[in-house]
């Protein structure tokens, strides 16, 4: 097993030695270091512990997250509708702790990303969008009747919707909000981002409605059965949702979404492309029962590290596929859920390269964000 | 005066598209406004392709927009959500409204 000895981090030298620091230590370093020192700590426990086949191992994790400062930090901002990019993020209008604004765009911005920091801190140990307590920030009535909500890779801006396709003020749900916050996630928790076109940017699009979803089930208590597996259910004024997760392609008119691998093409859009992905989730999930983030959600939580930035299909359908093996054990029924899931939509799941896996991860953790 | 326009991605994933020809009938009583957004955004002025988005970002809206004149200059311009330049926010604002999407499904 190769071994990172010291790295910089943030310009400072920290301890890395990935897998080989023994457990204990790692909690000491959780508790006592430094900010690097327990991002980096919380980040090898999860890893060894992971590799170690330790099953569950988040809930260790979790209760030591918990015990290191980790404080919730929203800003609503009102852009106004104004449209113009250099004014961003626009005049705040609620802190954390304030009272409602009396804006509903505004007022559920602020409670939907609350419960999307509670369901990622809650679940998965996480504190906030880098793991490092950053501030959710969020714009809300940007543009004139834009129908869009994005993440411009530091904040979370929303429109009015209103434009022609999108249902005026229904933008702010629970699974767009989950949506844009894990495009940050997904920023902070991949070695080097996932590039936002090709199969890249299709895993990138697929892995905010797969926490998207998840989330909208965490704060309605649904079982994976319960779900109708819609994002943005309602939005549209033609159609019933944004996208399914169940029958890719068929939310709404405009629905071009991929159900298979083999549809692919390299000019799609990442939203077509997530299609595949987005299907194998839905059924890992499905096959797994339960509650989505119990189980299938943790493997995908997990596979993060291990994607490069050009990551394809195959290489997140190996990577759950290993991940699955190790929480939950080679050949388990979880394991089994995941490597037939991909199977359904075309990709056959198999054992990565690990020695290319532990380089992009140590990269992960040597990463000055 | 003649403008192609086309529109992809956002959260929602749609594709949208729109043809004007200032010179056509049904553009004449806006003739004068579509002429005064184009030379107000400077466009044969505008990079082809403006500053890429932040590293990380999704979701924007990727525009494509294409001038033509009626002596002969033409010019393309790409540009994205956070990072368009804000002359170009009113034209873009106009062709928004008149682009129609493609209708994927018959569902």
């Amino acid at each position: 097993m190769k071994q990172y000895k010291t790295a910089t981090m943030s310009g400072k030298k920290v301890a890395c030695s990935c897998f080989i620091v023994p457990a204990y230590m790692l909690e000491k370093q959780i508790l006592e270091g430094s900010r690097e020192q327990k991002k980096a700590a919380v980040y090898n426990l999860k890893l060894s512990q992971m590799l170690r086949g330790t099953r569950m191992a988040n809930s260790r994790v979790r209760t030591l997250a918990a015990a290191s400062h980790q404080t919730k930090r929203r800003v609503i901002y009102d852009m106004e509708h104004s449209g113009n990019e250099l004014e961003l993020p626009g005049k705040p209008v609620r802190y954390e702790g304030g009272k409602d604004t009396g804006d509903p765009s505004a007022d559920e911005v602020y409670n939907n990303t609350g419960l999307t920091w509670d369901f990622y801190n809650t679940e998965f140990g996480r504190n906030s969008i880098n793991d490092q307590g950053m501030t959710l920030v969020s714009s809300v009535d940007f543009g004139d009747k834009w129908d869009n909500a994005m993440w411009n890779g530091t904040q979370m801006v929303y429109g009015d919707g209103g434009g022609g396709f999108i249902k005026e003020g229904t933008l702010t749900v629970i699974d767009v909000t989950a949506h844009e916050l894990q495009h940050g996630v997904t920023q902070y928790s991949t070695p080097q981002g996932l590039e936002y076109q090709g199969q890249s940017g299709g895993l990138n699009e697929s892995w905010s409605d797969c926490f998207g979803i998840m989330c909208k089930q965490w704060v309605n208590k649904q079982k994976v059965d319960e779900s109708n597996w819609l994002i943005g259910e309602g939005l549209m004024l033609q159609g019933q949702a944004l996208r399914s997760m169940k029958d890719p392609g068929t939310a709404n008119p405009f629905d071009g979404q991929i159900t298979k691998a083999s549809d692919y093409q390299d000019n799609m859009d990442p939203h077509i492309s997530s299609g595949p992905p987005n299907k194998a989730f839905y059924l890992a999930c499905k096959k797994a029962g339960g509650f989505s983030w119990d189980k299938i959600g943790k493997v995908w939580y997990l596979t993060m590290p291990r994607l490069p930035q050009n990551a394809t299909y195959q290489m997140a359908a190996d990577n759950t596929f290993d991940i699955a093996g190790s929480l939950f054990g080679d050949g388990s029924a979880e394991q089994i859920a995941v490597s037939e899931a991909w199977h359904e939509v075309g990709v056959e799941a198999k054992k990565p390269d690990v020695t290319v896996l532990f380089a992009g991860m140590a990269k992960k953790i040597t990463k000055s964000n | 005066m003649k403008i192609q326009y086309e529109e992809r991605g956002g959260i929602a994933g749609i594709s949208k598209f729109a043809t004007i020809d200032t010179n056509h009938p049904s553009f004449s009583g806006e003739s004068q406004e579509i002429h005064s957004m184009v030379d107000g955004s400077k466009f044969f002025a505008l990079p082809s392709k403006t500053a890429q988005p932040h590293k990380g970002a999704a979701d924007y809206i990727t525009y494509t927009i294409t001038v033509e004149t009626d002596d002969g200059q033409k010019h393309t311009v790409e540009t994205t959500d956070g990072s368009k330049p804000p002359e170009l926010n009113s034209l873009i604002g106009y062709l928004k409204r008149k682009a129609q999407p493609v209708r994927k499904n018959p569902k």
